[in-house]
């Protein structure tokens, strides 16, 4: 009779899932929350970074900061920071300008950003220099210029420590049937 | 009568099972199956369109809705089985609620046919042939069509069932009956999708090897797989080239090589382990993720062997899968110039062209390899269940880590610009869009692709291209190329709206937003000057939209005669 003992995890499982499908939904906001990051590499100096982004006819100007100041933001990490919320928008024309020290204002970047989720998403670019020219390339996540430590690498990390963690179980079941099996 | 009363009730727990498990993977799409959107990227658009379409289909093999006013041929539909679900619910079910429907009930009837398929070939013992089931129905390559919106292949219970009915047929104890049953499946694998057939025809053709010195024996039952394999799927391609030509249509930014064609559809290794940055960037979300568990435990397959049947066979054939899934190591293989010999004389084949997703094969892995862990589950169960009990639960989570689901979902209500409301009761649709570059040229299928979408609720035809993904074709392009130059060159506001009327166009629908500031400036003008003081704006449902309308369209067949002689 293994059967209610190897379903006893199982059931309170089965049990879980039902309570987590009848929990209300994670209400909809009215507003869309767009976190910008521009990674910038060590060797550029700037003074400023702004984004001017249109949502659903209205212009708006960010400003990206890298001094803690924005949440999410860690200071001086080398990712330029900024959050613009406003209503739903699928996609975003948007405008980057960085203003280098001792130099004009120059436009990094002009393109489109989409949007998959009606709450939340986020867009990032890493900066380059290109003939001269400050460039910024849309990229899947903003890596740090300066430090090791990165947000983003986050669900990686999760999901290779889950890994290492399902592995030790399989091996301590299979040394379990093979102790009993020597036994 | 105890035997089929137990039977009927783990069937009944492990329906309930995968129906929970499904509610919190795709969460929160079950509180909302129709409204509430968790898909990423833009083929949700067109399948929604394909499920409309379906819902309204009269027989023909085109319809005028799309690709206005030439009309859009249904021979390439991606699936015929939704075409022809939606064709048969469409009279209770509106398009979003049966994808929805497809995104959670799929997953749970293709896991239970995984899991009777782990428990009829490799004598898995319930519950530990769940395993199974979990990692077919909720793993990567799930994941992947939930997310990328194209849901028909979440409802695959076919390619258990005739990955099953085939080895019956190629077994010592095989009757004729298995081989038709194999390739009745086999076509509605086919007809679920064309990638899955392909995945279905390598299952066939790797799972033969079992015919190898038995050919005498199980000649009759081939014959009869092949009787209905053969006229299916010759019917099959007969109708998907009747709908254009023989290769996949180069475009302006076409890949210059076939296997940089195929380069955003190989799966990643760094995938497998989880969900890596930038998974659902670049319009695709392609994961192959099994899980850490089902890996695990065909590493023990080394001192721990499933009871019985062809598990080798199940390794082997999963590990094929996989490597075509993963395609060929090492991003030097995508320099530009480029090519494997091998590749490069297949690209010739102008067909193979249109194979560009091969990460798809990967199903097969996780049918295959999902079913051999949830053996040698059984067999270590059969020696230590307290010990092996917690990873049933372990897999359940497992398939929620490495897919990250439900996380990565989006969350979109689905709304229809309020502006919309304001077209034409006359007449086609046009969407001026602008001419897309550089890192923003999806951005136009993602807009060509929305706009198929809206018709499910404004009813009006469309000059876009809903079938296959095309860029930079089509009447939508040609007619909205036309006219931005024309409203740029400030051509002749008469002949101008001569035109637009003539091509049986009711209304224009811009996008002001999506045009450089100086070029909005002057197309708002020119279209105010030709067509009118805009009808409707609008800034709800995620877009600013602009309706003008146009007087007097022609009707469809002098549409076509000035549409052709333009």
């Amino acid at each position: 009779m293994t059967t209610p003992a190897a379903l006893r995890p199982l059931a309170g499982l089965a049990l879980l899932c039902p309570l987590l499908a009848l929990a209300p939904a994670r209400a909809a906001e009215d507003e869309q929350e767009l976190l910008l990051r521009l990674a910038v590499p060590a060797e550029a100096v700037l003074d400023g970074v702004t984004v001017e982004l249109q949502r659903s006819g209205d212009t708006r100007s960010v400003s990206l900061v890298d001094d803690g100041t924005v949440a999410g933001d860690l200071p001086f990490d080398g990712i330029y920071t900024g959050r613009d919320r406003g209503p739903y928008t699928r996609l975003l024309p948007v405008r980057i300008t960085v203003a280098a020290t001792n130099a004009k204002p120059q436009l990094a970047y002009e393109g489109l950003v989409q949007t998959a989720d009606s709450r939340q998403d986020a867009a990032s670019w890493r900066l380059v220099k290109e003939f001269g020219l400050w460039k910024a390339m849309p990229t899947a996540a903003a890596y740090p210029g300066r430090t090791a430590a990165s947000a983003g690498a986050m669900p990686t990390a999760m999901a290779l420590a889950w890994g290492a963690l399902v592995i030790g179980l399989v091996v301590w079941v299979v040394r379990g049937v093979r102790k009993d099996g020597d036994g | 009568m105890k035997a089929p009363r137990t039977a009927i009730r783990r069937n009944l727990a492990t329906v309930a099972l995968f129906a929970a498990l499904s509610a919190v993977w795709s969460w929160p799409l079950l509180t909302s199956p129709g409204d509430l959107h968790i898909y990423r990227q833009f083929d949700q658009y067109c399948t929604a369109w394909v499920a409309q379409v379906g819902a309204h289909w009269d027989g023909g093999l085109s319809t005028i809705m799309a690709s206005w006013p030439v009309g859009q041929g249904l021979q390439r539909l991606d699936s015929l089985v939704l075409f022809l679900l939606a064709r048969a619910l469409g009279w209770l079910l509106g398009p979003w609620t049966l994808l929805g429907l497809l995104a959670l009930v799929g997953p749970v009837l293709s896991a239970w046919a995984a899991e009777r398929f782990a428990a009829r070939v490799l004598g898995a013992r319930w519950p530990w042939s769940l395993v199974a089931g979990v990692t077919y129905g909720f793993s990567g390559m799930a994941a992947t069509s939930v997310l990328e919106g194209h849901v028909y292949p979440l409802l695959n219970p076919w390619l258990p069932l005739m990955a099953w009915q085939w080895h019956r047929a190629t077994s010592a104890d095989g009757r004729w009956h298995h081989g038709p049953a194999a390739g009745g499946l086999w076509a509605l694998c086919l007809l679920t999708s064309a990638y899955t057939g392909i995945a279905a025809s390598l299952w066939m053709v790797v799972w033969a090897v079992r015919l190898r010195g038995r050919w005498p024996e199980v000649k009759r039952i081939v014959y009869a797989a092949a009787a209905v394999v053969l006229p299916l799927g010759v019917g099959y391609s007969a109708l998907f080239f009747t709908g254009g030509g023989a290769s996949r249509a180069a475009d302006a930014f076409g890949p210059d090589t076939m296997l940089r064609g195929m380069g955003a559809g190989f799966g990643s290794l760094a995938a497998l382990a989880g969900p890596v940055p930038g998974l659902d960037t670049l319009n695709h979300s392609i994961s192959p993720a099994l899980g850490f568990l089902p890996l695990a435990l065909l590493v023990c397959t080394r001192w721990i062997r499933p009871e019985r049947g062809p598990w080798k066979l199940c390794l082997v054939l999963g590990g094929v899968a996989l490597l075509l899934a993963l395609g060929p190591p090492g991003r030097h293989w995508f320099e530009p110039g480029y090519e494997s010999p091998l590749l490069r004389d297949l690209g010739r084949w102008g067909p193979l062209s249109m194979f560009r997703f091969p990460v798809r094969l990967a199903w097969i892995t996780a049918l295959a390899w999902g079913a051999v862990s949830a053996a040698v589950l059984s067999q270590l169960a059969a020696h230590a269940p307290r010990r092996a009990a917690p990873l049933l639960v372990v897999a359940a989570l497992d398939v929620l880590m490495v897919t990250g689901m439900p996380g990565r979902g989006a969350h979109v209500p689905w709304e229809v610009p309020s502006a919309y409301r304001s077209t034409s009761s006359e007449g086609a649709i046009l969407a001026l869009l602008p001419e897309f570059g550089g890192p923003s040229i999806d951005a136009e299928q993602t807009l060509n692709d929305l706009e198929c979408a809206y018709q499910i609720h404004h009813g009006r035809p469309i000059l876009n291209v809903c079938v296959e993904t095309t860029r930079r074709t089509g009447p939508r392009w040609r007619t909205g190329s036309w006219l931005r130059t024309a409203l740029m060159q400030e051509e002749s506001r008469r002949e101008v709206a001569w035109r637009l009327a003539s091509l049986g166009i009711g209304s224009v629908v811009w996008r002001p937003d999506l045009f450089f500031p100086g070029d909005r400036e002057v197309l708002g003008e020119g279209l105010v000057r030709t067509l009118g003081e805009p009808v409707a704006a609008s800034r709800d449902g995620g877009e600013y939209i602009v309706v003008f309308r146009v007087s007097d369209p022609a009707p469809p067949e002098v549409a076509v005669e000035q549409y052709y002689g333009w």
